[in-house]
C-alpha cells in the first residue's frame, strides 16, 4: 500500500513493550522457528516483490501441504471446547481474541457430512453455521466455484485420446476416492472425511505497516486444484471469518489469498508475552513466532499445523 | 510372504508461483521453443497421517541452485509444448527413458555416490493455455523397471529409537537434511552409525544384507515412496550387486523429526538382472481420477487481471 511504502521501517526493538517486531527480529524469530520446526522454511518469493529490509533468501516463511480434514464449522462442539480448554490451560490466560468458536453451531453437521461434493455449497454452509461468509460474498463466491467444479476438474479436452500405457503393478496410487492401500475401512463416514481433505500452504510474512507477522492461507482441494480464497474462510472459526480475515494480494506470491488481518496482532502478542512474563518465563524475541503461531492456531482450528507446542517457549 | 513390493507414487505439487513463473518464461524467454527448461523440485519425509509428501515445484524451482534444509532436491526439466495436440503425441516413453539414461550415466560415472539425489529426476510436460490461464500438465518421475519385480520379504512397522536418533543426528548435522538415503551400520548393543553411501562403496561384500536408511515421502504402511525404486536399482543393479537389502524407511512426526513409530523396516529382495539388459521406465503420474492422464490447473481466478479486478470489489 501507499502508506507502507512511505513509512520508515521500524528500527528499535519494542517487542515487549508493544508486541511488535523489527525486520531483523522477524528474521531472528523465523530462524528459531525453522530450527525448532524443520517443516517451516524460508522462501524468497517473486523477485519483483522482494522487500529491501529483509534478506533476499529470507523474505517469508512457508510450511506446505498441511492437511485440513474437515471444515471449521464441522468441528463438533465438544471437541472444540476440549481443544479450547487445553489451549487455555497451556496459555495461562486466553485473550478474548483467542477464545472463540465454542459457540459454533453443531447443527446440520450430519447433513454436511452426507454431502459428498467437494465444492461445498456455501449457501448451505451459511445456514449451518451462522456463516463465516457475508451473504453477498458467499453468493458471488459460489457461482464461479460451481462452474469451476465442472470445467476445472481434470477434464482435459479429449482426454480419451491420450493413450493409456500398461499399468505398472508395483505402483500404489494415492487417489482420494479409490481404495487406499492398508486402509481399507470404507465406511461411508471415512470416505467422506477423505473426500473433504484439503491441504494448505501456510505462509507468514512481515507486515511493515503493523510491524508484526502476517498469516496467509493458500488452499487446495482434494484434487490439488487451487481453492478460491473465499473458500478458505470455511476453515476459519466462524467469528474470525467475519471479522478478522480478509482477502488480499499476497506480498510475495502472484495470487490473492485469505489472510488474518494484523491490526490486532501486536496487541494480542503483547498480552501473551506479558502473561508469560508473569508466569515467571522470560520469552525472548526468538520465541515470538512460535507464540504467534500458537495463537493463530485457535483461529484456524482444523488446519493441523500447530506442532510448535513441543518447542521450548520462554524456557530461558 | 514374499510378494512384489509396491511403491507409492510421488505426487506432484506445482504451486501458483510455479505456473506464473512458467507463463512468464514462455512469454518472454522461451516463446515458441520447445526445448526442455531445467528445473529443480523438492520433497521431504512424510509428516502427516494420510497424506504423502509431494514433489513441490515453486517459482524458485527455476533457480537451479535453490536448496532448503530438510528438503530433498530432485532435478528435472519442464517440456513446454505449443499445442494440446502435441501433448497427445508427445513421446512420453522416450522422455522417461531419456531421464533414466541420465540417471544411469550418473550411476556409471559414480557421481550418484557423492550426490545420491542424482538417482531421481522428473519430467514435466505441459501445455500452457495462456488465454484461459489453464495449464495442462503431466509429471513423470521415472523409475527403472526390472524384468522381475522387487520383492518384499518382510515389513515391520515401528523401529527402535536408537536407530531413529542416529539417523536424525546424521541427517541434520551432516547433510542439513538433504540426503535422500545413506548407509546404516551397527545396531543392537553397539549403537548405530550412519555414513554416506560413497565411502567404502563396495559395501556389504561379506554381509549378505546391507542396511540403508531412506527418507520416505510415502504415508502408506507397507509401501515406501517412489524414489526408493532407483536407490534399490543402484544398490542391487550394476554398482553394488547386492541381492537383499534392509531398508529403514524414515518418516517424520509433525514437528519434523524422525518418528520411531511411524518409520518402518523393509526387507527387500531384488531378482538378478538376467541377460535382458533393456531398461524400461515407469512413473507417469496418475491424475485425480486415478487414470493415467494429464492434470490441469486453472488459475484464471488468480492470474487473470480481469477476474482479479472483479473479485477485488
Amino acid at each position: 500500500s501507499a502508506a507502507e511504502t512511505l513509512l520508515p521501517v521500524r528500527s528499535s526493538s519494542a517487542f515487549k513493550e508493544k508486541g511488535v517486531l523489527t525486520p531483523e527480529e522477524f528474521v531472528a524469530a523465523g530462524d528459531f522457528l525453522v530450527g525448532a520446526c524443520p517443516t517451516w522454511s524460508w522462501e524468497s518469493g517473486e523477485k519483483g516483490k522482494r522487500r529491501p529490509y529483509l534478506p533476499d533468501d529470507k523474505q517469508f516463511l512457508v510450511t506446505r501441504n498441511i492437511p485440513c480434514l474437515c471444515r471449521a464449522k464441522d468441528l463438533l462442539k465438544g471437541k472444540m471446547e476440549e481443544e479450547l480448554l487445553q489451549l487455555q490451560e497451556g496459555e495461562a490466560e486466553a485473550d478474548a481474541w483467542v477464545a472463540t468458536g465454542g459457540s459454533t453451531a453443531a447443527g446440520g453437521v450430519e447433513d454436511e457430512i452426507a454431502d459428498m461434493s467437494l465444492a461445498d455449497d456455501p449457501a448451505e454452509g451459511a445456514e449451518g453455521s451462522g456463516s463465516g461468509v457475508p451473504e453477498g460474498q458467499a453468493a458471488s463466491a459460489s457461482t464461479p466455484q460451481a462452474d469451476d467444479a465442472e470445467s476445472d476438474s481434470d477434464d482435459v479436452p479429449d482426454m480419451e485420446d491420450f493413450v493409456v500405457e500398461e499399468e505398472d503393478d508395483t505402483v500404489t496410487i494415492h487417489h482420494p476416492s479409490s481404495n487406499r492401500e492398508g486402509e481399507r475401512e470404507s465406511q461411508a463416514g471415512e470416505e467422506n472425511k477423505i473426500l473433504r481433505t484439503r491441504t494448505y500452504d501456510i505462509s507468514v510474512t512481515y507486515d511493515k505497516y503493523y510491524q508484526t507477522p502476517r498469516f496467509w492461507l493458500v488452499g487446495y482441494d482434494e484434487t490439488r486444484q487451487l481453492l478460491k480464497p473465499e473458500l478458505a474462510l470455511e476453515d476459519v472459526s466462524a467469528e474470525h471469518a467475519e471479522k478478522t480475515v480478509t482477502i488480499d494480494t499476497h506480498p510475495h506470491l502472484p495470487l490473492s489469498s485469505a489472510s488474518i488481518h494484523p491490526c490486532k496482532h501486536a496487541h494480542v502478542m503483547k498480552k501473551l508475552l506479558d502473561s508469560l512474563s508473569e508466569g515467571g518465563k522470560e520469552p525472548s524475541v526468538e520465541h515470538y513466532l512460535v507464540i504467534f503461531l500458537k495463537f493463530i492456531a485457535s483461529i484456524v482450528p482444523t488446519i493441523d499445523y500447530d506442532y510448535t507446542m513441543a518447542a521450548d517457549i520462554g524456557g530461558s | 510372504m514374499t510378494e512384489p513390493l509396491r511403491f507409492l507414487e510421488l505426487p506432484s505439487a506445482p504451486d501458483v508461483s510455479f505456473w506464473a513463473r512458467l507463463a512468464e518464461l514462455k512469454l518472454n524467454e522461451y516463446k515458441l521453443s520447445e526445448d526442455p527448461i531445467p528445473c529443480v523440485g523438492h520433497y521431504r519425509a512424510c509428516a502427516h497421517e494420510g497424506l504423502a509428501s509431494p514433489l513441490t515445484l515453486t517459482s524458485a524451482s527455476f533457480d537451479l541452485d535453490t536448496t532448503y534444509e530438510s528438503q530433498i532436491r530432485m532435478e528435472g526439466e519442464v517440456v513446454l509444448l505449443n499445442t494440446l495436440e502435441s501433448m497427445k503425441t508427445f513421446d512420453r516413453k522416450g522422455a522417461a527413458l531419456g531421464a533414466i539414461r541420465k540417471v544411469e550415466a550418473s550411476v556409471q560415472s559414480g557421481t550418484c555416490l557423492s550426490d545420491p539425489t542424482a538417482l531421481n529426476r522428473f519430467v514435466l510436460v505441459c501445455f500452457a493455455d495462456l488465454k484461459q490461464y489453464t495449464f495442462y500438465y503431466w509429471v513423470c518421475v521415472p523409475a527403472a523397471k526390472t524384468a522381475d519385480p522387487i520383492l518384499s520379504e518382510g515389513f515391520t512397522q515401528g523401529v527402535d529409537q536408537a536407530a531413529c536418533e542416529a539417523c536424525q543426528e546424521y541427517y541434520h548435522s551432516e547433510t542439513k537434511g538433504r540426503a535422500p538415503f545413506w548407509v546404516l551400520e551397527g545396531g543392537e548393543e553397539g549403537g548405530y552409525r550412519c555414513r554416506p553411501i560413497d565411502n567404502g562403496g563396495e559395501g556389504g561384500e561379506d554381509d549378505e544384507i546391507a542396511t540403508v536408511a531412506f527418507v520416505d515421502p510415502s504415508h502408506v504402511a507397507g509401501s515406501p515412496g517412489w524414489p526408493l525404486r532407483n536407490f534399490l536399482w543402484l544398490l542391487c543393479g550394476g554398482l553394488c550387486g547386492l541381492r537383499r537389502v534392509r531398508v529403514l524407511c524414515l518418516r517424520h512426526e509433525k514437528l519434523g523429526r524422525f518418528s520411531a513409530s511411524r518409520s518402518a523396516w523393509h526387507e527387500v529382495a531384488i531378482p538378478p538382472a538376467g541377460s535382458d539388459t533393456t531398461v524400461n521406465a515407469v512413473g507417469w503420474e496418475h491424475n485425480s481420477k486415478g487414470g493415467l492422464g494429464p492434470r490441469s490447473a486453472n488459475l484464471a481466478s488468480t492470474l487473470d487481471p480481469k477476474q482479479r479486478a472483479s473479485s477485488a470489489m
